[in-house]
């Protein structure tokens, strides 16, 4: 049976990760009875939503993307010559 | 004429022959579908605007200039990103140390008893509170990790990649990726909590 600690190291190595159907109910069978481990999921889940929001799109993004595009193909042109 | 690109493009074995052709609407197609991808993983990777935008570029000139070694073994976006990897570690030299990299774990040992369970629980928290007050510091908890956990965290949670391609884009075991994901989530948690978020 699987105890907080290993239940906490699944979690945070292998978070969003499919684990096989036996361990996955293993975990929920702990975190159904576990309200220390299921704060620490949340909070788990919490910071993974924090780092898409803070690299989510921002106004401008789009200038800002074509702008980059233009830029590179412009200052990296494709050489005419790669006959050799 | 281009073909239209979509999400398959980048699968066909002739679009590898294209890059190393070094044909235009190859790498304009690449540009187009990856520089929001890059930019974006870039700032999330600590990054201030004005840098990420400088590595984008860089990444691309990087791209384009070892084109003729794009064999299409891998998928285009995690050659990329390999590159983004190199760039960040070269833009971030002697701001972050990884000296202290693994006192993460023996914080994390600190925390249970010898039967496994926790000595020191993670703070009972609102989880209201605790999702709201985290913005406010994730960025400065982001901060001190070293560049090989922040990139796999963010190439996990930000770009949603499969743990094979996050292990050759950063060019570590499966294991290895196992430990850096550990060590991310539970430093965030560690430092978010040292803050006294959802106190």
């Amino acid at each position: 049976m699987l105890n907080c600690k290993d239940v906490h190291r699944i979690v945070a190595e292998d978070l969003g990760q499919n684990p096989g159907f036996l361990r996955r109910m293993e975990i929920r069978f702990h975190l159904f009875m576990c309200v220390k481990c299921r704060s620490y999921v949340a909070q788990m889940f919490a910071i993974g939503e924090s780092i898409r929001t803070l690299c989510s799109p921002r106004p401008g993004d789009d200038a800002t993307a074509d702008r980059l595009e233009r830029e590179i193909m412009a200052c990296c042109p494709p050489s005419p010559d790669q006959s050799d | 004429m281009a073909k239209p690109p979509g999400p398959d493009m980048f699968n066909d074995p002739g679009f590898a022959v294209r890059i190393r052709a070094r044909d235009p609407d190859a790498f304009r197609a690449v540009a187009r579908a990856y520089i929001t991808h890059i930019l974006r993983a870039a700032r999330g990777a600590g990054l201030n605007d004005d840098r990420a935008q400088d590595v984008v570029q860089e990444v691309f000139k990087t791209f384009i200039e070892t084109a003729e070694r794009f064999e299409g073994r891998s998928h285009v976006r995690t050659w990329l990103f390999g590159i983004l990897y190199h760039k960040i570690s070269e833009a971030r030299r002697g701001v972050t140390k990884d000296a202290r990299a693994d006192d993460i774990d023996e914080v994390m040992e600190s925390r249970f008893d010898e039967r496994g369970m926790w000595s020191r629980p993670p703070a009972q928290a609102d989880h209201g509170t605790w999702n709201k007050e985290i913005t406010a510091h994730i960025e400065d908890c982001m901060e001190p990790l070293p560049d090989n956990q922040r990139l796999a965290f963010v190439l996990r949670e930000v770009e949603g990649m499969e743990s094979e391609e996050i292990c050759n884009t950063l060019d570590v075991t499966r294991t290895n990726l196992g430990v850096l994901l550990y060590r991310a989530r539970n430093s965030l948690r560690e430092c978010l909590e040292m803050k006294g978020v959802g106190r």
